[in-house]
């Protein structure tokens, strides 16, 4: 009911526009051409006639724009009523969310990140030297650092994935920003609470390479699951 | 009547919903982002900011603002900032960072690199993911000033 309410203020609204708006383009006579200018008045008395007849649609136009919206704000009112006091119903509550709930299906969306950038870096092949060095890299960065550790490393030829561990979040800053001089490459980290600890999921480039887009990576991971 | 009532009505629908699909634009000047170490950095009337220390490397924070929620748990279709590095030897690294709402519990960074002595450079970060109520930050080192012009950001952009 309200929903056609809205469509009819709508359309009225429009039509009012449209109708001011033909009034304002109607063409009026100058006055200058003296020789036709009986033919002016004529026009123009034709015309005063058309906008007087414009004029009242208009007004009557406003009248049922103003009817309209005190049916709204009447509808509204006995909403909000209804709403403050439900009516029992045997259907089942919808509950919004838990935070816990909401928590567990971003992390899970987090995870599935994760496996999209290891489905692209699979299609690719292995690259053991690149290993080797990243490794290399990884090591030199985390020196200083206490409780970071560099776990298992794979390098294909355009990505690599590391698995790291660090204290805490102000240890991963320095982790980054001393691999961030070592290696020069462009990466992408995932970081996750793991008891006192960071989980870190580390995707880096090879040097001249560009990421991948991580949006394209879960449509095709997508489109492959759905198959 | 009716059906000129029904088309006036799917012209102005049609019409509002062609404007509001364009790309979700922001455009920010670098002068939103602040030094983590508390100290300020160089904010210029252009609305670029600069690190005019001499003795440290500077982390600016800028804040992302994240208006619309996209469905695909992404976080942006593009995220640009343009930077300047005229340290002859220090690389500027840009993080562009999501985070779950307690800022610990798990996230997710992006980072790209500027090399020594570039001209001013868009640096861009591909898509990564955002928990639903998450939120976004750009943070840049910027190396320290070795004259005669500092280092620092001009203003980044995103598109959600």
């Amino acid at each position: 009911m309200r929903y056609k309410t809205m469509i009819g203020i709508v359309s009225a609204a429009t039509l009012a526009v449209g109708l001011t708006w033909l009034v304002r383009q109607t063409p009026r006579g100058s006055g200058d051409d003296r020789d036709s200018r009986s033919g002016a008045l004529a026009r123009g008395h034709d015309d005063r006639s058309r906008i007087e007849a414009m004029q009242r649609d208009v007004n009557a136009l406003h009248l049922s724009v103003a009817q309209l919206d005190r049916q709204v704000a009447g509808a509204s009112a006995s909403k909000d009523a209804s709403a403050r006091a439900p009516e029992p119903s045997d259907e089942p509550e919808h509950k919004p969310p838990s935070r816990e709930e909401r928590r567990q299906a971003a992390l899970e969306r987090h995870r599935q990140q994760i496996a999209a950038l290891d489905g692209h870096m699979r299609l690719e092949v292995e690259d053991k030297v690149l290993a080797v060095e990243l490794h290399g890299e990884l090591v030199r960065s985390v020196e200083g650092l206490p409780g970071s550790a560099v776990g298992s490393i794979e390098c294909h030829a355009s990505l690599c994935r590391a698995e790291m561990t660090h204290a805490d979040p102000s240890t991963l800053q320095r982790f980054m920003e001393e691999f961030s001089q070592t290696g020069h490459r462009p990466f992408s980290l995932f970081h996750e609470r793991d008891g006192e600890r960071l989980k870190v999921t580390l995707f880096t480039a090879r040097s001249g390479a560009s990421m991948p887009d991580l949006a394209n990576e879960a449509r095709t991971v997508a489109r492959a699951s759905q198959r | 009547m009716k059906s000129l009532v029904i088309a006036t009505t799917l012209t102005l629908v049609i019409t509002t919903v062609s404007t509001s699909a364009g790309a979700d634009s922001k455009f920010y000047p670098a002068t939103l982002c602040n030094a983590i170490d508390g100290a300020s950095p160089s904010y210029w009337t252009t609305g670029a900011a600069f690190n005019a220390s001499t003795t440290v490397d500077r982390y600016f924070v800028c804040p992302v603002v994240r208006d619309t929620v996209r469905t695909d748990g992404s976080s942006w279709s593009s995220l640009v900032v343009t930077a300047l590095n005229l340290h002859p030897t220090i690389w500027m690294t840009c993080f562009a960072a999501t985070s779950y709402p307690d800022d610990y519990e798990f996230g997710h960074v992006d980072a790209n690199q500027l090399h020594p002595s570039s001209d001013w450079t868009d640096l861009s970060f591909p898509t990564i993911s955002v928990p639903s109520t998450g939120y976004m930050v750009l943070n840049c080192r910027v190396p320290r000033f070795t004259g005669p012009y500092p280092s620092g950001l001009a203003s980044y952009r995103i598109d959600e």
